[in-house]
């Protein structure tokens, strides 16, 4: 009976990681990237230098605003941080404005012109948002991804005969046995990690998946959203009143939040007697990520409302949504929560081709595969390798295509589409073997191009960034040769790989 | 630094906890170890684990330490993979010198403060 179980567990196990394996890998993989959404932005926008305090930043914006857009309805203001270095203006613009409504300044409050990118930011989306499809379907789908992620999550451990005998084991070169230990100790060490990110991911956008909650107790939604978060106050200008100074504001939410610093200022009506001002904390500064809120008198300075008080039930969702994020993490965690998201994308990856070595051995004939089985080898080509390459891909179109391109943004975007159909044809193309090869030393050379081409379209080079302590240009390079490397090294054990005979009778060691 | 500690007392908490099975011993060791002993080496690999998370929480304090070690644990249990796949007869190595070389950091650190 417990044979049959654990039969059926590695059955589902097998079937419910294959059927959105490649996906996973995808999702996984930018979702580990975004954990560096904004040293990306800052790698993809060479332009932006400089640092600025919190206090010149928000002098600097709102004599910006107060310029562009004196009668917005609104102004968002979002300031530097401890990980950016530009202050982002976004407005609904009032009568008169211009159809501008949003900016970058840099420290000094000056409009820097950065070139045309998502930056991070689109790797980010992209992993629950996907791209060319309508972004609910793309959530339905990430999310029925994650939901079965956590059943092989789960099937996983109940099939894995010897979490804790195997716990250190890693033999190599001996075929579908190192594959399979490679999947089990990629997926056991980092399993705190695997559960947690999937279950809060699902969280993130559990009343997209589980709306009945809202929709039994409120007859519009709406009201349901209004109750929780601050509804924006939208009143008609009466008089003219000149805007107070934000950066006693900032101090006084500072004081009160014990330290932690304001990130988001939105300012609604500015100029008139009836403006507000509310400051939400900095993401970095505690683990639930929907930050707690002021709000001020916009003309007199003084002190309006706190945030909405919150229930239990909405803390919880807001440190789920903060742990699965990662925001507030500093540095050292922050490249903890990378580490294990790469040991995320290795578990699938391994989980993908062990799939295909553990059928390739009884196969009736292996020189001739069926379609599934072909199916599953070519898409993992594909996935693995050219997905990869397409970021990389991503990153070198940042550098390359002409600053003045119309719609250059979305071309580096498609750049990342073409590099991974280009890698899915060329898998298609070519014997399964020699297109791991290529494909593999494709992604390797492409990311090793990309600090090379960074150093001939920008003064920002390698070299440079080291003298000057730039860590965020330094750490971004190096990480591009480390994953140069790593593809290398793939790209070399897979030309060096020679199947072996297939065993007479294998005994069968733990399922996965 | 304190964090690096915290990695360094994972690293030499997971290979004692290596050396203590035995069906890793012969390689590592080039001998089985007494049942007692691998007792003891239990004992005092589980020892560094909780000193790691110690590490973490006086590094991040206690919420931010709790998921910091879920991290370090990983990373540790990974350089102890390594070792024991490319340099097994160096794991007794690492269990020595882990936790004098986390105590160094944590004085340093300390002094830092």
């Amino acid at each position: 009976m417990k044979g049959g179980l654990r039969q059926s567990m590695a059955w589902l196990h097998t079937w419910s990681g294959l059927l959105v394996g490649w996906l996973l890998f995808g999702i996984f993989v930018t979702g580990t990237s975004a954990y560096f959404q904004q040293e990306i932005t800052r790698w993809m926008q060479p332009e932006a230098r400089g640092q600025a305090t919190p206090e010149e930043a928000v002098h600097g914006a709102v004599r910006y605003l107060e310029k562009v857009a004196p009668k917005a309805q609104s102004w968002y203001i979002t300031l530097p941080g401890a990980r950016g270095n530009t202050t982002q203006l976004f407005w609904y613009p009032g009568a008169g404005d211009d159809e501008d409504t949003s900016a970058v300044l840099d420290g000094r409050g000056e409009r820097v012109d950065l070139r045309d990118t998502q930056g991070g930011y689109f790797l980010y989306r992209f992993h629950f948002d996907l791209h060319y499809i309508p972004v609910i379907w793309a959530r339905w789908i990430v999310g029925f991804c994650a939901m079965l992620m956590l059943v092989a999550i789960l099937s996983g451990i109940v099939t894995h005969k010897k979490i804790f005998t195997d716990f250190f084991t890693l033999r190599l070169q001996k075929g579908q046995r190192s594959w399979l230990d490679a999947h089990n100790v990629s997926a056991v060490l980092g399993l705190p990690f695997h559960l947690m990110i999937t279950y809060t991911g699902l969280v993130t956008l559990a009343t997209l998946y589980m709306p009945w909650g809202i929709a039994a107790n409120y007859k519009n939604p709406q009201t349901f959203y209004d109750t929780l978060y601050t509804p924006v106050a939208s009143t008609e200008r009466s008089a003219d009143a000149p805007l107070t100074d934000l950066a006693p504001l900032l101090r006084r939410a500072s004081a009160r939040w014990n330290g932690a610093q304001a990130e988001l200022i939105g300012v609604t009506l500015p100029g008139d007697r009836a403006a507000t001002v509310t400051l939400t904390r900095a993401a970095a500064d505690g683990i639930p990520s929907r930050g707690e809120t002021m709000t001020f008198d916009g003309a007199t300075g003084a002190w309006l409302a706190d945030n909405p008080p919150r229930g239990g039930a909405m803390l919880t969702e807001s440190a789920m949504i903060g742990l699965h994020a990662g925001r507030y993490a500093s540095m050292p965690l922050r490249w903890l929560y990378f580490f294990c998201g790469l040991g995320g994308s290795a578990m699938v990856a391994t989980g993908l081709v062990l799939w295909t070595v553990k059928r390739r051995q009884q196969l009736p004939d292996p020189t001739r595969p069926h379609l599934g089985f072909r199916l599953v080898e070519r898409l993992n080509i594909a996935t693995v390798a050219g997905l990869p390459a397409g970021i990389a891909g991503y990153f070198l179109a940042n550098r390359l295509l002409p600053l003045a391109m119309a719609h250059r943004a979305d071309w580096e975007i498609h750049t990342i589409f073409l590099t991974w159909g280009a890698a899915l044809l060329w898998a298609v193309c070519r014997p399964p073997k020699r297109a791991w090869v290529e494909t593999l030393t494709a992604a390797a050379t492409l990311f090793a191009c990309v600090p090379v081409v960074n150093a001939l379209t920008t003064p920002r080079n390698l070299v440079a960034s080291l003298l000057e302590r730039d860590w965020v240009f330094a750490g971004f390079d190096g990480v591009m040769l480390l994953l140069a490397a790593v593809f290398a090294t793939a790209a070399w054990r897979a030309a060096r790989h020679r199947p072996r005979p297939r065993p007479a009778r294998h005994a069968a060691g733990a399922e996965a | 630094m304190m964090l690096l500690a915290a990695l360094l007392l994972a690293c030499a908490g997971f290979a004692a906890l290596y050396l203590a099975m035995s069906r890793h011993q012969p390689e590592a060791l080039g001998r089985r170890l007494d049942e007692r002993v691998n007792r003891r080496l239990r004992l005092l690999g589980w020892t560094g684990l909780a000193a790691a998370y110690l590490a973490c929480v006086g590094a991040l304090g206690w919420a931010r330490g709790s998921v910091a070690i879920a991290g370090v644990l990983a990373l540790g249990a990974l350089v102890v993979v390594l070792f024991g796949t490319y340099r097994v007869r160096a794991m007794a190595w690492l269990a020595r010198i882990g936790t004098p070389c986390a105590l160094l950091c944590l004085v340093i650190a300390a002094l830092l403060r």
